[in-house]
């Protein structure tokens, strides 16, 4: 991961781990000084059909943070949970369960269902960080870049998706 | 308080109405959506020319401050600097409208 910043490059790499290994090779690091836990969230990656979910932990003995992945599939979208190894995961992974849909197992509220109601309102759509869930005010609002001056230009123009949209969304509308 | 901000500081974006040619890159790259042309085309004849010739005329050019998130890459792509950074902030304003800066508001 690449994270430019007022023009410093702070490079950091992620070490990806097997599904299966998540809890013993966090559990692992947390014994090597990894102990607290900064942040756990999820990335959805449709085409892929799998989502990256990822931790960065620091040391509390130096300035030091590192990056760890685990790449779970879409259709059995479930981990084991790291409550028992950072208290903090427990906070982190009703947030990802309520916002993904991916189950923690171990953690007895992240899964969707136990976790309504802990960010989202009732009704607020289901798992709305996917990216298949339309954003609605990039629905509803009109694209100021569908306009063209020119009426030869427009015909002949291949159309042109608005940015920070996905065809998806409009197909439901389209439907509705 | 003018002489201490940076001459390369991201203070605002000013647009060149003149340089504009309407090709629309800037609203369509926008990702938050806030700039919005509005423009039409003019049949022109040159002195000496035999054919006329369309010409974009900018009818109007707004930036809606309440959206911008001041990424800049309107100023990056487009193509005849008519966009350009400009060091000084913007002032504040007590009505959400007044943060839709049109032409006039723009040229700096």
């Amino acid at each position: 991961m690449t994270i430019a910043a007022n023009s410093v490059e702070i490079t950091q790499r992620i070490e990806w781990i097997s599904a299966g290994q998540w809890r013993d090779s966090m559990a692992s690091a947390h014994r090597q000084g990894w102990v607290c836990l900064d942040v756990l969230t999820a990335i959805d990656r449709p085409e892929q059909h799998e989502f990256h979910v990822v931790l960065h932990a620091n040391r509390v003995d130096s300035a030091q943070g590192q990056w760890w992945g685990v790449v779970v599939p879409q259709h059995h979208a479930e981990l084991a949970s790291l409550v028992d190894v950072f208290k903090a995961a427990a906070w982190h992974e009703r947030e990802t369960g309520e916002m993904f849909g991916i189950t923690f197992t171990g953690n007895v509220v992240s899964n969707h269902s136990a976790a309504q109601g802990l960010l989202l309102s009732a009704d607020a759509p289901l798992t709305p960080l996917r990216k298949h869930v339309p954003l609605a005010a990039r629905v509803d609002t009109p694209w100021p870049g569908s306009a063209d001056p020119d009426p030869r230009r427009s015909a002949s123009r291949r159309r042109q998706a608005p940015p920070g949209t996905r065809p998806e969304w409009f197909e439901i509308e389209d439907r509705q | 308080m003018t002489e201490d901000i940076a001459i390369e500081s991201r203070g605002t974006i000013k647009l060149s109405a003149p340089d504009c040619t309407s090709c629309m890159l800037c609203v369509r790259e926008c990702p938050v959506w806030c700039i919005e042309i509005d423009s039409h085309t003019e049949q022109v004849t040159p002195e000496g020319a035999r054919r006329p010739r369309s010409v974009a005329v900018l009818d109007a050019f707004t930036i809606d401050w309440g959206l911008c998130m001041y990424c800049g890459i309107c100023v990056e792509v487009c193509p005849f600097d008519a966009l350009a950074w400009a060091p000084t902030p913007r002032e504040g304003v007590s009505q959400a409208e007044q943060l839709v800066a049109g032409i006039e508001d723009l040229a700096g």
